[in-house]
C-alpha cells in the first residue's frame, strides 16, 4: 500500500466533512497555538528584562539589606524594610583598601505628588550618591549632576529624568526653576539623558536628590535600601565581592557567613536569578497551555470512535475485499495524525501571528521587544501534535481493525 | 480437481453461552467455471455458507478445501489474502464508498494488492469498460442510479481476476429492469469461464444459474441442474 496514495485518500476523506474536521482540529490548533505564544511572549520578556540588565553594564556588584541565597530573590523583593545597611558601610567600603572598586551608588527611594507652579505629576524620587553616572554609566542631557560636595552638605537640588521634564515643564527649560517635593522646594539643575524601561521601573519618570536630603529631610531614615559597586574589570568582581562581604561581616560583627545580614551579589548571578525565575514561568505557563492539547486529544479520540462506529460499513467493505487488521489500523491512524498535525500547522501558524502583534503592541507601548520564535518551539509543537495523533488514534484505530467483517458488513 | 469442496462442513456461533448451530454437515463440490445458486428461506445458512466459502468467516467443523487447499483454519490475515487474491463480492447493498469516485471504488480491492498506482486505475477502468460504465469513471458513487451502483459493485469485485465471484442478493435492491442487467453482466461473465456463486431465495433468480444447491436450517436439501435456464437477454441497449 502506498503511503502517498494512502495520504492522499486521507486528505480526501477529511475534506469530505470539512467543518467536522474543522472542528476536531480545533483544540489542536488552540493548544499548540497557545504553546507558540506562550513560549515566544516568555521569551521575549525574557530577553527584554535580560537585556535592560546587562545594559547597566556587567561590572557591577550589588549590595542589599537581607539575607538570600544565591539564586533566590533578597528579601527586600518581597516588600520587607530592612534597615541593616548605612551609607556608612558603603563609605568604608570605598576607602581605598581595595583598589579596583572605581565607584559606589547608594539609593533609598519614594514617591511623591510634585509640584512646578500649577504642573503636578507623580512620580519616584530617587536619592543616591554623586557616583551614580559613573556606576550607571549615564549622562545627563542638560545641566549638571549633583557633586559629592552637594551630598555632603545636603543641599536641596534635583536632577529631573526626562518624563518628568515633559508632564511638568513640556517646553520650558526646566534648569533653575523650583520644584516642590514632600513640601521641600528642590532647584533644578540638570535633566537626565532618556534611558527608557529597565525591569519594569520607568528611569525617565524620576528625580535624584543627594542621598543625605533625601533620608533627612524626605524620608526620615538612616539606611540605604540598595547599593551598587563598580569594579574596573568583571575579572575583577569576584575578589570584589569576597572584600565587600569581609568589610561588611566586620563592621557588623559577625563571624558566621550563614548569619549576614546583607546579600551581595554580581550582575551576572543577577542574570542568572533572573533567568531561572522566567524559566520556570515560561515552563509553568507552557504546561497550561499543554492542558489544552490533551483536551483536545481527548475529543480528537472521541470523535475517531464515533467515526468508526459510522463508518462501519466501510471498514467491512475494506475488510471484503482484502485489507488485513494492520491496513485498517494504519488507515485510521493515518487519518488522525492528519488531522493533529493539520491542526498543529494552523496551530503554529495563528501563534505566530499572535505573537508578532504581541510584540509589535509591546513595541508600540516603547519596549525594546524581541519577536522570538525558536525553531525548536515549532518542531516540538509539530512532533507534540502527531504524538497526539498517535496516542489518542490507536485506540479506535484498534478498535476498528478488530470489527468482524460479516457483522460491519450487516451493520446498519 | 475441484475449485471448491466441503466436506462435513458445520458451523455453530456461542452466544452468550448458548449454542446456535447454523451449518451442519454440507458437503458439495464447484467446478471452475460453473454458476451455482445457493438458495434457501432467510434464517437458513446460506449466507453464513457463503461467508465461509468467501474466505469472510471460518467453519467450526469439517474441512473447507479451495484449489486443493485446505483453508479451513487459516489465520485472519490469511483469509484477508486470499479475499485479496482469489474473491470478489457483490452485496445486496452495494457498499460502495460515498463520495468517491467510482474508479476509486472500483480500485480498492487493487489497493490492498499493492499494485502501483497506474496499474490500479488502468484495471479498474478497464473492469467498469467490461460492465459498460466506461463514460462516468469520475462520477461519484451517490451519482449513480441503483443498477449502475450494482455494475459498478460488480467491476469491483471482478478488478483483481478473482476466482470466484460471489452474489449475495445482488438484484435485491433494484427494479426488474437493472436486476435483469445484472444477470445478464453476471452470465456473461460466467461464458467467459468465470465461476460464479449466486445466493438468493427466489426461485427465479436462482434459475439463471446452471445448479442450484438448496439450503434449509443449515442442511443442503438439493443439489439440482437448472433445467429450463432463465437467460437475462434484450438488455443490450441498456448497458452503453
Amino acid at each position: 500500500m502506498n503511503i502517498f496514495k494512502s495520504i492522499h485518500n486521507v486528505w480526501h476523506i477529511i475534506g469530505r466533512n470539512k467543518i467536522r474536521s474543522f472542528l476536531t482540529m480545533l483544540g489542536i490548533i488552540i493548544g499548540v497555538m497557545s504553546v507558540i505564544i506562550i513560549m515566544s511572549a516568555g521569551a521575549g520578556a525574557q530577553s527584554l528584562i535580560l537585556n535592560q540588565v546587562k545594559s547597566m553594564g556587567s561590572n557591577l556588584i550589588g549590595v542589599l539589606p537581607g539575607q538570600s541565597d544565591d539564586k533566590g530573590p533578597p528579601a527586600s523583593v518581597m516588600g520587607v524594610e530592612i534597615t541593616s545597611l548605612k551609607y556608612d558601610d558603603i563609605r568604608e567600603i570605598m576607602r581605598g583598601q581595595f583598589p579596583h572598586l572605581v565607584g559606589a551608588a547608594v539609593y533609598v527611594k519614594g514617591t511623591d505628588t510634585v509640584n512646578w507652579s500649577d504642573q503636578k505629576t507623580d512620580t519616584t524620587f530617587v536619592g543616591t550618591s554623586a557616583d551614580l553616572l559613573t556606576v550607571e554609566d549615564t549622562q545627563v542631557s542638560a545641566g549638571r549632576f549633583f557633586t559629592a560636595e552637594e551630598e555632603r552638605s545636603m543641599a536641596r537640588v534635583a536632577v529631573l529624568g526626562s518624563e518628568v521634564v515633559k508632564n511638568l515643564f513640556q517646553d520650558i527649560d526646566p534648569i533653575g526653576k523650583q520644584i516642590k517635593i514632600k513640601k521641600t522646594n528642590f532647584n533644578i539643575i540638570g535633566v537626565m539623558r532618556e534611558r527608557g524601561t529597565v525591569g519594569f521601573q520607568n528611569q525617565d519618570n524620576q528625580i535624584f536628590v543627594p542621598i543625605s536630603t533625601a533620608q533627612k529631610l524626605l524620608l526620615g531614615i538612616n539606611y540605604i535600601s540598595q547599593a551598587r559597586v563598580k569594579v574596573d574589570d568583571a575579572k575583577n568582581i569576584d575578589v570584589g565581592m569576597e572584600y565587600i562581604r569581609m568589610i561588611l561581616r566586620e563592621r557588623h560583627g559577625i563571624d558566621n557567613p550563614e548569619d549576614d545580614d546583607f546579600s551581595v551579589r554580581s550582575m551576572a548571578q543577577s542574570v542568572e536569578a533572573i533567568t531561572s525565575i522566567t524559566d520556570a514561568l515560561k515552563l509553568f505557563l507552557a504546561a497550561v497551555a499543554a492542558i489544552a492539547l490533551v483536551v483536545g486529544g481527548i475529543g480528537i479520540m472521541n470523535i475517531m470512535l464515533a467515526a468508526v462506529q459510522e463508518r462501519t460499513r466501510e471498514i467491512g467493505l475494506r475488510k471484503a475485499v482484502g485489507a488485513k487488521n494492520h491496513h485498517i489500523v494504519i488507515h485510521f491512524l493515518l487519518e488522525t495524525v492528519m488531522i493533529t498535525l493539520i491542526g498543529g500547522i494552523i496551530g503554529i501558524l495563528l501563534g505566530i501571528i499572535i505573537s508578532t502583534l504581541v510584540a509589535q503592541v509591546a513595541k508600540g507601548l516603547g519596549y525594546d521587544w524581541k519577536l522570538i520564535i525558536s525553531l525548536s518551539s515549532i518542531l516540538l509543537s509539530c512532533v507534540v501534535s502527531v504524538g497526539i495523533g498517535l496516542i489518542f488514534g490507536i485506540v479506535p484505530a484498534r478498535r476498528a481493525s478488530r470489527l468482524n467483517p460479516i457483522e460491519a458488513l450487516r451493520y446498519e | 480437481m475441484s475449485l471448491i469442496e466441503v466436506q462435513n462442513l458445520g458451523k455453530e456461533y456461542i452466544n452468550e453461552e448458548v449454542k446456535t448451530l447454523v451449518l451442519q454437515g454440507v458437503n458439495f463440490k464447484i467446478e471452475k467455471g460453473e454458476f451455482v445458486a445457493i438458495m434457501g428461506p432467510s434464517g437458513s445458512g446460506k449466507s453464513t455458507l457463503m461467508h465461509i466459502l468467501g474466505f469472510l468467516d471460518k467453519p467450526t467443523e469439517g474441512k473447507f478445501i479451495f484449489n486443493g487447499q485446505d483453508v479451513s483454519t487459516l489465520s485472519d490475515d490469511e483469509l484477508a489474502e486470499m479475499r485479496s487474491k482469489e474473491v470478489g463480492f457483490v452485496f445486496q447493498a452495494f457498499n460502495l464508498l460515498p463520495r468517491t469516485s467510482i474508479l476509486d471504488n472500483v480500485a480498492l480491492p487493487l489497493v490492498y494488492a499493492g499494485l502501483s498506482e497506474k496499474e490500479q486505475k488502468q484495471k479498474a477502468k478497464d473492469a467498469l469498460m467490461s460492465v459498460g460504465l466506461g463514460h462516468r469513471l469520475e462520477y461519484m458513487s451517490n451519482q449513480l442510479s441503483g443498477g449502475e451502483k450494482q455494475r459498478v459493485a460488480i467491476a469491483r469485485a471482478l478488478v483483481n481476476n478473482p476466482a470466484v465471484i460471489f452474489a449475495d442478493e445482488p438484484t435485491g435492491n433494484l427494479d426488474s429492469k437493472s436486476g435483469l442487467q445484472v444477470m445478464r453482466i453476471l452470465q456473461s461473465l460466467n461464458k467467459q469461464g468465470r465461476t460464479i456463486i449466486l445466493v438468493t431465495h427466489e426461485r427465479y433468480t436462482a434459475e439463471h444459474a446452471q445448479r442450484i444447491l438448496r439450503i434449509r436450517d443449515g442442511e443442503v436439501v438439493g443439489d439440482e441442474k437448472v433445467s429450463n435456464r432463465i437467460i437475462a437477454d434484450g438488455v443490450d441497449e441498456l448497458i452503453k
